[in-house]
């Protein structure tokens, strides 16, 4: 096969995966079209900024925004993995990538766990219908766990954050809430010992908070 | 060791708990197992029928205390005093708990119970009981309960999220039978309800006991919480803010109802949702009334 056959050849294959990925982006694209676009994208340079431009011209026409259009990070990525792949090719460096992860996705799922606790936005408005966070089914774990020892706060808001303009005193209620747990708490402990059974081994009110 | 299982279901004989085994009996139509019952109604029994004297550790993200505390099972109101404590209120009057008897059946459709053989606590068996909330509107509960008398000896608190709140644990303690006289062989507490629409699945409103002009108990058997009413402080717009110590939390909501600035504090063993719930609903009856 001849040089010229060799190019004739290309051509022909980047025109088909053009044409499927044009019917890819009207919605037409069947599972060929699908298979030709994503292998045609990944390989060739010039079809991938086509469809680009093709993604771009899309969207002004649909006059939707266009955040990271102008952006090709798939270059950076490509150099990025090459360059992680030498990094990782030395296990002291692995192991230490491995617990920074780690440490990452505590921390991202600690973050993410107080998240839930913030209120939603609907409870600013008196009589509406609240959805509220964690009122669905939870599993609690029941596993042997420890006390979260760094906690070392007397008291720990447990609203704090959140839109400012939304909850422009929130800071102030916190305080109001603290002030209340302190001369409430012998109350509550007398009325839920009256009126309950308890599961505690005792109600007790810690003398720091008793007024 | 001893089966706990077959040591709660001896000691309901013991005892002369023939209501307990009645109780047993009725209760086996919502499809729990008899030892189960039988240790729920030995836990609400205990303290009446069992005198005591003990140190125990209490623990949460506040800190650690030791506390000893006495019991006479007569009635009269026991003893407890902070051991590490300089302060004038480290020594209190603790009350037997007294709230209307909670079967296992009405637990059970709040919470998942677990029993299982437990660990020893200040030298003496237990049985594992968990309470696992079937929602997000409740905590969870571990509680090492004595084979022996039904006494609380380990009580752990869970967060929805499944993290450890608060924690007490018997040291020791010392365990006798009370005798049983009028005031300890009393009947069983009931409490005239308040008909409150919107309070969260289970929760059940009365007034305060000894506090009933300023106060609502909200409870659903296990989990409690308490509903004070107050003016909005001057200046204060309309919101809400909350703080969590232990297994505690306390929630201040501010509202304006019929023209009225009102303050509801909500504090409890509750999650934020059900004292969201709590505040929302009976902020529609600030004065705590029947609607």
């Amino acid at each position: 096969m001849s040089e010229r056959d060799d190019v004739k050849k290309g051509d022909e294959q980047a025109t088909v995966a053009r044409e499927s990925l044009s019917a890819l982006m009207d919605d037409e694209a069947n599972d060929l079209d699908l298979a030709r676009s994503l292998r045609g994208v990944g390989e060739s340079d010039v079809l991938r900024r086509y469809w680009e431009r093709q993604q771009f011209y899309r969207s002004s026409m649909l006059g939707s925004s266009l955040p990271h259009g102008s952006i090709d990070v798939s270059a950076s990525v490509r150099e990025a993995i090459v360059s992680e792949k030498r990094a990782y090719a030395n296990p002291l460096v692995s192991m230490a990538v491995a617990a920074s992860v780690t440490v990452a996705v505590v921390l991202g799922g600690q973050q993410a766990l107080l998240l839930e606790s913030q209120p939603g936005n609907a409870i600013t408005a008196p009589g509406a219908v609240i959805q509220m966070p964690g009122s669905g089914a939870v599993q609690a774990s029941f596993a042997e766990s420890s006390l979260p020892q760094a906690r070392l706060l007397q008291t720990t808001p447990v609203t704090e954050g959140g839109p400012p303009e939304v909850y422009p005193n929130r800071t102030a209620y916190n305080r109001l809430a603290n002030e209340r747990f302190e001369s409430l708490s012998r109350l509550h402990n007398s009325t839920a010992t009256a009126a309950s059974i308890t599961p505690f081994v005792s109600r007790s009110t810690d003398p720091r908070t008793t007024p | 060791m001893v089966n706990p299982i077959k040591a709660f279901a001896i000691g309901a004989v013991i005892w002369g708990c023939c209501p307990l085994a009645a109780w047993a009996q009725l209760e086996k139509e919502c499809g729990l197992e008899t030892d189960l019952i039988l240790v729920v109604e030995a836990l609400q029994q205990s303290h009446k029928r069992f005198a005591f004297a003990g140190t125990y550790l209490k623990e949460s993200a506040a800190g650690r205390e030791f506390i000893s505390v006495t019991h006479s099972a007569s009635g009269e109101p026991g003893r407890l005093e902070y051991l590490n404590s300089l302060s004038e209120s480290a020594v209190q009057a603790v009350w037997t708990p007294s709230g209307p008897r909670v079967s296992a059946c009405e637990l059970n459709s709040m919470y998942a119970l677990y029993f299982q053989q437990g660990p020893m606590v200040a030298g003496r068996p237990t049985g594992l009981l968990e309470l696992r909330p079937r929602d997000g509107l409740r905590l969870g509960y571990r509680l090492a309960v004595d084979t022996e008398s039904g006494l609380v000896l380990r009580s752990e608190v869970i967060s929805d999220n499944g993290s450890l709140l608060e924690r007490h644990e018997y040291a020791a303690i010392n365990v006798m039978p009370a005798e049983v006289t009028s005031a300890t062989d009393q009947q069983d507490v009931t409490l005239e309800y308040l008909d409150i629409t919107g309070l969260p699945i289970g929760y059940r409103a009365s007034r305060a006991r000894r506090f009933e002009e300023r106060a609502l108990f909200m409870s659903d058997g296990i989990a409690s919480a308490t509903v004070v009413f107050e003016p909005l402080p001057e200046g204060l717009t309309p919101g809400e803010g909350a703080v969590r110590q232990g297994a505690t939390i306390s929630y201040s909501r501010g509202s304006v109802v019929a023209g009225n600035q009102v303050l509801i504090t909500v504090i409890g063993e509750i999650p934020l949702p059900a004292a969201r719930l709590i505040a929302e609903a009976v902020r529609v009856a600030p004065n705590g009334g029947s609607q």
